[in-house]
């Protein structure tokens, strides 16, 4: 992936937005609640059109993709919900193999949810391994903790072999403890696998101490756009502030 | 151990329920048993021979019979109008007016039945209050009277209510009275039922504060778990009203004269067309009984 | 006077009406002499089932009667069995068509299509199976499957539309195809449901294929009513007793599996 530019005129949410993420970078969408983080990343990831302008992944364009290009489109990007949206009477392998389903036909996905082959087991335990869950790849999802929760999901982003990882609020429903580790785990596991990493987040210090890069978004509009050590508090306190006029 | 062997092991200590998979395992046996078995016979469904039946059953039998005979003088209106005058209106409303009588009778039955098969009310100590347990020796018994109650209960609707009524007319003789009664007691026992689970789940908060007031089981049935339990049962009552509406239609056929016992009469006479007009006006029935009582609980909700 | 008390009330006055209409008298329903003879001698046999045949003239090398019940009570769950089983192959996918997920020009034919399936009764379908192509087990089968597979699809839609839909949305965004992200995302959640609800319609549909047997069809109500009508009242009991006993079995069955799919 080489740029994202984004734009979408005539709304509310976002108008004549630009945005660019090159690939391998890793970027964190800072500002309070209603900024526009959520649209922004869910367009990023095609799952909402964009009214006017587009969004490009590559040389790969949203907008004037066929929908069967669309669905190739979506599953070279990974995203993680903030509720991690998995299926909690299943047990984590099953929900991990989901990740692959967009490119999958039905047969295919079908044997994977039923009788996956052993180079798929093995490759789903390998990366359940590789964020501290590998005992529970048999346990259903409903039986694990919120943070075990959240490290499915970021495995079924990562099985899918994404070229971008998408992150809403990865860590809203964890403590501040929890946090830190899921955050440094989404960094390092974007760096090894050489992805484009997009996470928003409500807590700036986390963003400040992970990131390379933080942008701060309010009503749609980019506020700032720097590299942490060139932030400067008053646009922070710009940032939060002008909410409470 | 290497990755695959690990994986295994995984897999094999999975947690898993063994009822469950003794449940699958049960399931595919019924399954097979049924399939594989010769007492359902799918084969024979499509000999030549019941495949001309099919085919002289659609075009000749179920067409009018006035329009086979003289098809220039034939109005479809007319027809249909002499259907409903003739036995079609009678029919219909007798059926309705048996499924309000016997969803009357079930429900204050059920009802009123409800509070003792309450598990945790009928108890020697209702709702666990764990105050005092009460020594007088009649509460003894309570638990008792309570398993007697959903074992009637049980009875009295795991027998269909075809049964019922098939049973009750050898006895009252014809009259709606052994449709009525085949489908109160039928519902009775189901409305008794869900009036139990309902009443088991509900909020006790407000019933703890009486107990410990020292009112007694009756007061606190009267004045409390009534109020509390009873929008939850009218969705109940309504939803079984459908069923009735639906049964109370068969059930003429062994004799009582609702719908059904017309359509049965139609069907031994051979007269497949007039079945038809008949069948088609009690799914009318039923259609709008589903939908009055569609309304009524979304209403209530 | 609020709602609820309203709806109540009126429910009554019209059954008030129909006991009217109806030209109903308690008296009625203390039976006349044939049938009091009948009554005292059906009620007096429920505390001695027949554990053998009560007719004196048994034709040699006939098998014992409680052979002949549980072989009644059998033929009557494969009934019930074959009859949920096409009933859950048609009614599931209907329901995942009458859902939410779907869009209206599809939704609205299917949902007209399982209300006409439902609101003809399964014996009516089962006479007019019997008028178009004559005594048949597979077509009196099917007869139960329709209105079943029907209730099923209904019922069905709507646990459907009440399952949290954020995996399928969640796997739709990441490309998977709708049928796919059905069967991975909306069903398993749906399931514990559907398959509560299947289980008390499998309920259902052994007092159905039992009803069957007035019919002619050899199941457990062919016998009670051959029975009954032999006045061989302590057969019937034990016909009904059995029926309580299965009844019971499955509910004993079906509380166990609820508590394990909740826990």
């Amino acid at each position: 992936m080489q740029s994202v530019s984004l734009q979408r005129g005539d709304t509310k949410v976002f108008q004549d937005f630009n945005l660019q993420v090159q690939h391998g970078e890793q970027v964190a969408l800072v500002g309070p609640s209603g900024a526009g983080k959520t649209s922004l990343l869910r367009m990023m990831a095609g799952g909402i059109p964009s009214e006017s302008g587009d969004i490009l992944h590559g040389d790969a364009s949203f907008a004037s993709a066929t929908p069967k290009e669309l669905r190739s489109l979506r599953a070279r990007v990974g995203f993680i919900h903030q509720d991690h949206a998995l299926v909690p009477n299943l047990r984590v392998c099953s929900n991990i193999v989901a990740g692959r389903f967009g490119r999958q036909g039905l047969l295919q996905a079908l044997r994977a949810l039923i009788a996956p082959t052993q180079e798929t087991r093995l490759e789903v335990l390998q990366l359940l391994d590789q964020v501290g869950i590998g005992d529970k790849m048999y346990h259903r999802v409903d039986r694990l903790s919120g943070g075990e929760q959240q490290r499915v999901a970021i495995v079924r982003a990562l099985f899918q072999k994404p070229d971008a990882l998408l992150a809403d609020e990865p860590v809203a429903s964890v403590d501040p403890e929890r946090a830190r580790d899921v955050i440094g785990l989404l960094t390092k596991v974007a760096q090894e696998y050489n992805l484009t990493l997009v996470v928003s987040l409500h807590d700036i210090a986390l963003a400040r101490e992970f990131f390379p890069r933080v942008v701060g978004l309010r009503q749609g509009k980019i506020m700032f756009d720097a590299a942490p050590l060139d932030l400067q508090e008053g646009q922070l306190q710009e940032l939060y502030s002008i909410q409470n006029k | 151990m290497t990755p695959a062997q690990r994986e295994r092991e995984l897999y094999r200590n999975r947690s898993r329920s063994r009822f469950i998979r003794a449940s699958n395992w049960a399931l595919g046996g019924l399954l097979a048993v049924t399939w594989a078995g010769e007492t359902i016979d799918f084969r024979s469904i499509f000999s030549p021979q019941r495949m001309n039946n099919l085919q002289r059953f659609l075009r000749e039998d179920l067409s009018p019979w006035p329009l086979r005979q003289n098809p220039e003088s034939f109005s479809w209106g007319d027809w249909i109008l002499s259907i409903w005058n003739q036995h079609g209106a009678d029919g219909l409303l007798l059926t309705l007016c048996i499924s309000l009588v016997s969803i009357a009778l079930a429900g204050v039955f059920g009802w009123f039945v409800a509070p003792l098969g309450a598990r945790n009310f009928m108890h020697q100590d209702p709702l666990h209050r764990t105050l005092q347990v009460e020594t007088k020796n009649e509460s003894v018994l309570l638990p008792w009277i309570c398993q007697g109650v959903r074992l009637l209960q049980i009875f009295m609707r795991a027998i269909p209510e075809y049964v019922w009524a098939f049973l009750f007319l050898a006895m009252l003789g014809l009259g709606a009275w052994p449709a009525i009664l085949a489908l109160a007691i039928h519902n009775a026992g189901i409305l008794g039922r869900l009036g139990a689970e309902t009443i088991e789940n509900l909020d006790s908060k407000s019933s703890r504060g009486l107990f410990q007031l020292g009112a007694s089981r009756s007061q606190v049935v009267a004045s409390s778990i009534f109020a509390q339990g009873l929008p939850r049962y009218i969705l109940f009552l309504f939803y079984r009203w459908e069923t009735c509406v639906r049964e109370a239609t068969v059930l003429g056929m062994i004799g009582i004269l609702s719908l059904g016992y017309w359509i049965d009469d139609a069907r031994v006479r051979q007269h497949y067309d007039e079945m038809l007009v008949l069948v088609l006006f009690g799914a009318i029935l039923v259609l709008l009984g589903d939908l009055i009582s569609h309304q009524v609980r979304k209403s209530i909700r | 006077m609020n709602h609820r008390t309203s709806t109540l009330f009126a429910l009554f006055i019209a059954a008030l009406w129909a006991w009217w209409e109806l030209d109903l008298k308690f008296v009625d329903l203390f039976p006349t002499k044939g049938g009091a003879q009948i009554a005292r001698d059906f009620f007096s046999a429920a505390w001695r089932p027949a554990i053998d045949y009560q007719s004196e003239f048994v034709p040699q090398g006939a098998p014992p009667f409680l052979w002949i019940v549980l072989q009644g009570m059998l033929r009557t769950i494969y009934f019930a069995t074959a009859a949920m089983t096409l009933a859950v192959v048609v009614g599931v996918p209907l329901s995942a068509l009458g859902s939410r997920l779907v869009p209206s020009w599809v939704r609205i034919p299917v949902r007209i299509l399982v209300g006409g399936m439902r609101s003809v009764h399964e014996l009516l379908w089962a006479i007019f199976f019997l008028a178009a192509i004559g005594f048949n087990s597979g077509a009196a089968v099917i007869a139960l499957a329709i209105p079943y597979a029907g209730t099923l699809a209904k019922i069905g839609a709507e646990m459907l539309d009440e399952t949290s839909d954020r995996a399928y949305h969640a796997m739709r965004g990441l490309g998977t195809g709708k049928l796919m992200a059905f069967i991975a995302g909306l069903l398993p959640q749906a399931t514990p449901d559907l398959a509560g609800y299947a289980f008390y319609r499998f309920e259902c549909a052994i007092r159905s294929s039992a009803v069957l047997g007035f019919f002619g069809y050899e199941t457990a109500g062919y016998y009670l009513k051959s029975s009954f009508e032999n006045l061989h009242y302590q057969e019937v009991w034990t016909w009904l007793y059995a029926f309580v006993l299965l009844v019971l079995f499955l509910e004993a069955w079906s509380g166990q599996l609820r508590r394990r799919f909740v826990a």
